[in-house]
């Protein structure tokens, strides 16, 4: 009598020993079999997600660099006249040298600079190809105006002033460029949160629904919960935490 | 109140104090002229009465389809009922939140014929699982389920998963995990129906037991063989009660 009343309080120290090393298993635990499918398509809409952020935020940055770059500059382009041609080429020179000096001093100017004449003929190739062109074809001088950062300045007052001196000069303060280019960004910016929201809400959708079926698939489990007095948001909270984890998994995964 | 109970197969002493139910209890059940129908069917259950005391043990009796599931289904707050009154803990049914019934059930164990154990769970957690839901660590309650699974026999199968248990194990799982919250009230659906005579009596015999420490209980049966002497039986046919008769007055 003595020897199995010893026998089983070994047993029961054996099982109790055995319990406590045994970790508290998940009421709903992960199933590779069913969660698999959901797991891929939550692998790809956050890879797409991925996807589109880079292309928004990098869209963005060169959208404000382009714009930066345009507002905060001009150009001026001082013509030859029809007597500069040939033999007087040099008066071009002058003018661009005079017309330099009149710009700088402005007061939201910060560097004027003669551009050299590669940049007017690389301005012909379009027209003219890559065939050399004569020494005596008259070509525009441009002059590459910055200006301080957050300044502007008026291209027709600008150009007032080149003309009271004598010097016939147009000159693009790239305003059009400006617009064009923010409406293109614009355009593309909200056709990126566009995308982005889309696959926001098809990220949702995907797990109402997988939320549902694993309702269904569960439906013996959440039986029992209820039959054990388990509240609606203990379920609700099984359910997801289950496919939060899928996400933060698929998150992972990239 | 702490009392000792000798388990008959393994014969350790282990502390059932925590069985017995509170003695001012509120756990009656009365039913007034309580009718139950689905859409557009005819009354599964019409003009039903009756009252249970608390700490009484209730079988009820009835041929298939008779409503003896349905009537079990009401009290434990599975439906509700279609027209009359119900009375559960004091409180009339029909005033009672939804919110307040996951509570409740928490107050009653029910066990039934399919047993609804979660297969990917051990015995040892399937008999847990209540405690877990009501926010309880593992630490509080380990000796307590220990224990339990050793007073209905299943000590060694703790580890084990459902697929691999008998019936009658299984049965024994469902009804310790019924009973581990100590609940007031206990509900069984045709407990024996999937297990042999031999296993039935025992499982009765625990049923027995378990109303002794104070639990009301309740149990829908058609094996009215394994109905003891001195018990209180609510006989339905055709969803109205026909009787209210003692054990041994059965044939």
């Amino acid at each position: 009598m003595v020897s199995k009343l010893t026998d089983m309080s070994k047993q029961h120290a054996e099982l109790t020993a055995n319990t406590q090393a045994m970790k508290t298993q998940p009421i709903l635990p992960y199933d590779k079999k069913n969660d698999r499918p959901l797991f891929m398509v939550l692998v790809i809409l956050a890879f797409l997600a991925t996807l589109t952020l880079l292309a928004t935020a990098s869209g963005y940055r060169a959208a404000v660099g382009w714009e930066n770059n345009l507002q905060g500059r001009l150009t001026v382009q001082i013509k030859p006249s029809a007597t500069l041609a040939g033999k007087t080429a040099d008066k071009i020179d002058d003018k661009a040298e005079r017309a330099k000096t009149i710009l700088a001093e402005l007061a939201p100017v910060n560097l004027v600079t003669i551009l050299p004449s590669e940049h007017s003929k690389a301005l012909l190739k379009p027209w003219l190809g890559d065939a050399p062109l004569p020494d005596d074809l008259p070509l525009p001088i441009l002059l590459d105006v910055q200006l301080n950062p957050g300044q502007t300045l008026d291209a027709k007052q600008a150009a007032l002033l080149l003309s009271d001196a004598g010097i016939r000069a147009d000159i693009d303060d790239h305003s059009q460029w400006n617009k064009e280019i923010k409406r293109t960004t614009s355009a593309a910016l909200l056709l990126s949160y566009l995308a982005l929201g889309l696959i926001i809400i098809a990220s949702i959708a995907a797990s109402i629904f997988a939320t549902r079926a694993g309702l269904t698939s569960q439906r013996r489990l959440m039986d029992v919960l209820h039959q054990v007095g388990a509240p609606p948001d203990y379920t609700a909270r099984l359910l997801s935490t289950r496919f939060a984890t899928s996400g933060f998994r698929a998150q992972w995964v990239l | 109140m702490k009392r000792q109970n000798k388990h008959k197969n393994t014969g350790l002493h282990i502390n059932i104090s925590q069985q017995i139910p509170n003695a001012e209890s509120d756990a009656n059940i009365h039913f007034e002229r309580v009718g139950f129908r689905y859409d557009r069917e005819g009354e599964i259950l019409s003009d039903v009465s009756f009252s249970l005391p608390p700490k009484s043990m209730t079988f009820i009796i009835g041929p298939s389809g008779a409503g003896k599931s349905t009537l079990l289904k009401l009290i434990y707050l599975n439906m509700r009922q279609s027209r009359g009154h119900i009375t559960l803990f004091g409180r009339d049914t029909s005033q009672i939140d939804r919110k307040e019934i996951p509570a409740l059930k928490r107050r009653m164990g029910i066990v039934l014929q399919d047993f609804r154990l979660i297969d990917h769970l051990s015995v040892f957690e399937n008999v847990a699982l209540p405690l877990r839901v009501a926010g309880r660590k593992r630490a509080d309650y380990e000796d307590d389920v220990l224990g339990l699974l050793k007073w209905v026999g299943l000590g060694h199968r703790a580890h084990a998963l459902p697929p691999t248990l008998s019936g009658g194990e299984k049965q024994r799982a469902a009804i310790a995990r019924a009973v581990i919250t100590k609940p007031d009230i206990l509900i069984a659906d045709e407990p024996t129906g999937n297990v042999d005579g031999d296993m039935g009596r025992r499982l009765i015999r625990l049923f027995t037991e378990l109303n002794r420490l104070g639990t009301t209980t309740i149990i829908a049966t058609h094996n009215t063989a394994l109905i003891p002497e001195d018990a209180n039986i609510l006989s339905i046919e055709h969803g109205q009660v026909t009787g209210t008769i003692s054990g041994e007055q059965i044939d």
